[in-house]
């Protein structure tokens, strides 16, 4: 038998004292009730502490508030603090204020409609329960996949603040993609220079674990209690137990070679960036010999990509201005969506470097040893010099396609992660944001969520070790239970919910002690499998609820009971 | 409260954010508003969703300013701003103004989120802005979409057929001095085009450009089904200027047919400038109070971490609300970073 207190909300102005009068003599009529009395100053320290008081006093299990919106009682708790000795699952609010009073048209439905709310509140509160809050250790221990910049920097960011690292590149050396790079468009120092000495800092820092040439094999467990399988190349393995995983494995490229794209005369923007760092003649030189005019070709591949954009203007202009040659930068659109890229892109044009914005894809042909360039300029304003442009070339670079780095496929299913349309990890998700993953505890930063520039990348790692931070600092990670559980009696092993669950916080143990099964006939009973949640890494979004074939899965703080309590079918 | 808190200048998505960040690692924050109430320029925008999400992270605002309310980490100061500061980067005193009364607040870090205000597109007399009703701005067209509901013709409430987007309105334009891509400009119009047209498919829309900038990882898919939406022109002109005629609302646009290769005349009965982002103009007092400097293209530069001040979201380079909560982290990583190194 649940003993149920009920406060009226009494606030000037927010409910007519005739309708609560009303409300009043209907609640009287319930079962269960205790009290129910109005209270003016349900915000203020006093209110709730008067509160609190009667709640003791006559010695009440559910309090039941009629009022507004849940919301604005939530938040006074939380200015406040809850004051209650009651658990927070106990409480109920009927929001008759928006729900009926403020919906309804005349006051007599207003009335009904109140009522209405007011009985389910009160059947569904009468059948709650008390959830706990619990705690989750957790270790300073992280995982980083993938030695790039964007996996340094976490590394380093994260061991400085006295966490654990261990670094799993599957590479010989640490640096990635973007020690291709000879500069950064927007800041003076050599990318080479600065990658060794973070590298060399992270042979120093002794709380750092480096593990080149290995990949991670298998990853079970959930946030705070991963257990990762690592393979070295050499055949060994070795089990570590992180608390939190960085997934920063970042892109690969994909070149085309098709017909002319093949040709000794057409390289790559990054090749196109190594010549230019062994360049120290005032000329460039290809194949020995001088190199006057050369053309860029943009936007065949990874049109939604800035940084192709970013690095043709940036080789451009240097080859214009230092280099004496003649530019002429072909793309669909000059994508200039970065810090000082419009200035860039100015500065280019009044070294006199050519731009050329086309729909058609410019025709390439070999002429007398050259590759000529045809392209139909859409920014043209007159109609007559809409005609083909010829370019006569000595070198043409070529973008290369940007693609997701060939095991992040693999990496996906192992880690339960999400895969975006493009095949790369995760993708933008206004719920989850940046560098959060659809687990908890395990976060994607850099090229291997989207490929972008090394500046953008950079403040991605930052972001990653804030969110690990406030995510380990504490030392524990408090939950509630109002999460879903399995019984795993009911439970048949269909493998539907694990399936379903988006935050992959289902896994099945294979030998649940309760779950036994005796074949008919044989007599002998055999241990049965059942799924589990994992209350930590688990949201309690209920979708695994509602799919359960068997209704083996019950949400703690929305159960099957109290929503047929609500609807008048108790029992 | 504690006697010593960051304080955080700016109560935008980015001032928010820091605030929520800090409260995590369990450093308590004072945030600091001019306005009546928080939330800042991104409070005001609409759900772009038309058949789907169309990932303009507005609803993350509205999120996450009922979350920052309910932190006791955070206490909220309104209607407030900083006149002066004293001190070091040991401590700072910063003098803080609210209506006529005048306080000190005690801080061990300072962390500025001023934000943008959108351009004032009256400067672009050729578009009439200010002149003619029917000439608003996105944000105006946010604002009517999220307080009204519904799209209408500021001249005489009807529905309007025919609505034109113009890009790069004070961005990328020397003329007006502001030499740099507002970045975000392009996915917000035509994210705007998009719930329109889902909305009012009878609506025909034509977007004026100069380049498209893309804006995150599902860009691609999203300007395609825009490329293929037939009621979507999507026009490389940028308009010349705006004609008005005395006889009715319908206003006239001259631009470059690109098809045609010659200047033709349209009739629109809306016009919709995409304004760029320029740094509040309250921000400038706020450099000469910290003592920052601004960047070439007028927005604060950031200053060195071990000053204790540190400058982040918008008023650093345009960002949209996903990338501003993004360098918004960034930013706390530092403030924690500082804070730790100093005890």
């Amino acid at each position: 038998m649940a003993r149920i207190g009920i406060f009226i909300d009494a606030l000037k102005g927010s409910i007519p004292s005739s309708f609560r009068e009303k409300m009043a003599a209907h609640v009287q009529g319930l079962p269960d009730i205790v009290f129910c009395i109005e209270e003016e100053n349900l915000f203020s320290s006093g209110g709730l502490e008067r509160m609190a008081k009667r709640l003791e006093a006559e010695e009440v299990d559910r309090v039941v508030i009629i009022g507004g919106s849940p919301k604005i009682y939530e938040t006074s708790f939380h200015k406040w603090g809850y004051p209650l000795s009651l658990n927070p699952y106990l409480f109920a609010v009927a929001n008759v204020r928006e729900q009926a009073l403020w919906a309804m048209v005349d006051e007599e439905a207003a009335l009904e409609r109140a009522k209405i709310t007011i009985t389910k509140t009160i059947c569904m509160a009468s059948t709650s329960k008390p959830i706990e809050a619990q705690s989750l250790p957790l270790k300073p221990e992280v995982l980083v996949l993938g030695g790039g910049i964007t996996g340094i920097s976490i590394t380093l960011a994260l061991a400085k603040s006295g966490i654990h690292v261990t670094l799993l590149e599957k590479g010989k050396s640490l640096g990635g993609r973007a020690s291709e790079l000879r500069r950064f468009y927007n800041r003076p120092e050599e990318v080479k220079k600065w990658i060794e000495q973070k590298v060399s800092e992270i042979h120093q820092i002794p709380n750092i674990t480096l593990i080149t040439q290995a990949e991670l094999k298998r990853l079970d467990g959930h946030l705070g209690r991963f257990q990762a399988k690592i393979q070295r190349q050499d055949g060994t393995e070795s089990l570590l137990t992180p608390s939190a995983i960085v997934v920063a494995t970042g892109y690969a490229t994909q070149r085309e070679t098709k017909g002319i794209f093949g040709h000794k005369r057409v390289i790559t923007l990054p090749e196109m960036e190594k010549l230019l760092s062994e360049t120290t003649s005032p000329n460039l030189l290809w194949d020995g010999k001088k190199v006057e005019m050369v053309t860029f070709l943009l936007d065949g591949v990874n049109e939604d990509i800035k940084v192709d954009s970013i690095n043709a203007i940036k080789q451009g202009l240097l080859l214009q201005e230092n280099l004496n040659c003649q530019i002429a930068i072909l793309c669909k659109d000059v994508k200039v969506a970065a810090d000082g890229m419009e200035r860039l892109y100015r500065k280019a044009r009044e070294k006199g470097v050519l731009f050329f914005k086309y729909e058609e894809p410019p025709r390439l042909s070999m002429v007398n040893g050259q590759i000529q360039v045809d392209v139909k300029d859409t920014a043209a304003i007159q109609k007559t010099e809409q005609w083909p442009v010829s370019i006569l070339s000595d070198l043409i670079v070529i973008s290369e396609a940007f693609i997701p780095a060939p095991e992040t496929e693999h990496l996906c299913s192992l880690l339960k992660l999400h895969l975006g349309s493009r095949g790369f990890l995760m993708e933008d998700n206004p719920q989850l944001l940046r560098v959060r993953s659809n687990r908890r505890g395990i976060f994607v930063a850099g090229a291997c969520r989207f490929p972008q520039e090394v500046s953008e990348s950079l403040i991605e790692a930052r972001a990653v070790v804030q969110e690990v931070m406030a995510l380990l600092s504490k030392g524990t990670y408090l939950y509630d239970l109002a999460v879903a559980e399995v019984d795993p009696k009911k439970c048949a092993v269909c493998y539907t919910c694990p399936r379903l669950c988006p935050h992959s916080a289902i896994t099945v143990e294979k030998y649940a002690e309760r779950n036994i099964y005796a074949p008919p006939g044989t007599g002998s009973e055999m241990k049965w499998g059942a799924a589990k949640v994992d209350p930590a890494a688990c949201y309690g979004c209920g979708i695994c609820v509602a799919e359960c074939p068997a209704r083996a899965i019950t949400l703690h703080h929305l159960t099957d009971e109290g929503i047929y309590a609500q609807m008048g079918l108790s029992g | 409260m504690a006697e010593k808190d960051v304080l955080i200048i700016g109560g935008g998505i980015s001032g928010i954010t820091v605030a929520l960040e800090l409260a995590q690692v369990g450093i308590p924050t004072t945030l600091v508003e001019r306005e009546p109430s928080i939330g800042g320029l991104s409070a005001s925008f609409c759900c772009k969703a038309s058949e789907s999400c169309n990932k303009c992270f507005a609803c993350v605002v509205d999120k996450r300013i009922s979350e920052v309310r309910n932190r006791p980490e955070i206490s909220i100061l309104t209607q407030t701003e900083p006149i002066g500061v004293k001190g070091n980067s040991e401590e700072y005193t910063v003098s803080l103004k609210r209506g006529k009364e005048r306080f000190d607040r005690k801080a061990s870090a300072v962390v500025i989120a001023a934000g943008i205000n959108p351009f004032d597109a009256s400067q672009k007399v050729e578009y009439g802005y200010g002149r003619f009703k029917n000439v608003i701005t996105a944000k105006d067209l946010d604002e009517m979409l999220r307080y009204q509901g519904r799209l209408s013709r500021p001249s005489d409430g009807q529905l309007p057929k025919n609505v034109t987007f113009f890009q790069c309105v004070g961005s990328r334009d020397e003329s007006i001095g502001n030499l740099y891509c507002s970045q975000v400009c392009c996915a917000y119009a035509l994210r705007l085009i998009k719930a329109i047209r889902y909305q009012y498919p009878e609506v025909k829309a034509t977007f004026l450009y100069m380049d498209i900038q893309p804006a995150g990882t599902s860009f691609q898919e999203f300007l395609t089904s825009c490329r293929e939406d037939k009621g979507i022109r999507l026009i490389r002109s940028l308009p010349s200027k705006v004609y008005h005629s005395s006889l009715s609302d319908t206003l006239r646009v001259r631009f470059i047919d690109p098809q045609k290769g010659e200047v033709v005349e349209e009739p629109f009965d809306l016009i919709v400038l995409s304004v760029g982002m320029v740094l509040k103009k309250e921000a400038k007092s706020l450099t000469q109070i910290f003592g920052l400097s601004l960047t070439e293209d007028g927005f604060i530069a950031s200053p060195p971490s071990h000053t204790g001040v540190f400058v982040t979201g918008a008023c650093t380079g345009p960002k949209d609300i996903d990338r501003s909560i993004l360098h918004a982290k960034s930013a706390t990583f530092l403030v924690h970073q500082y804070l730790k190194g100093r005890n």
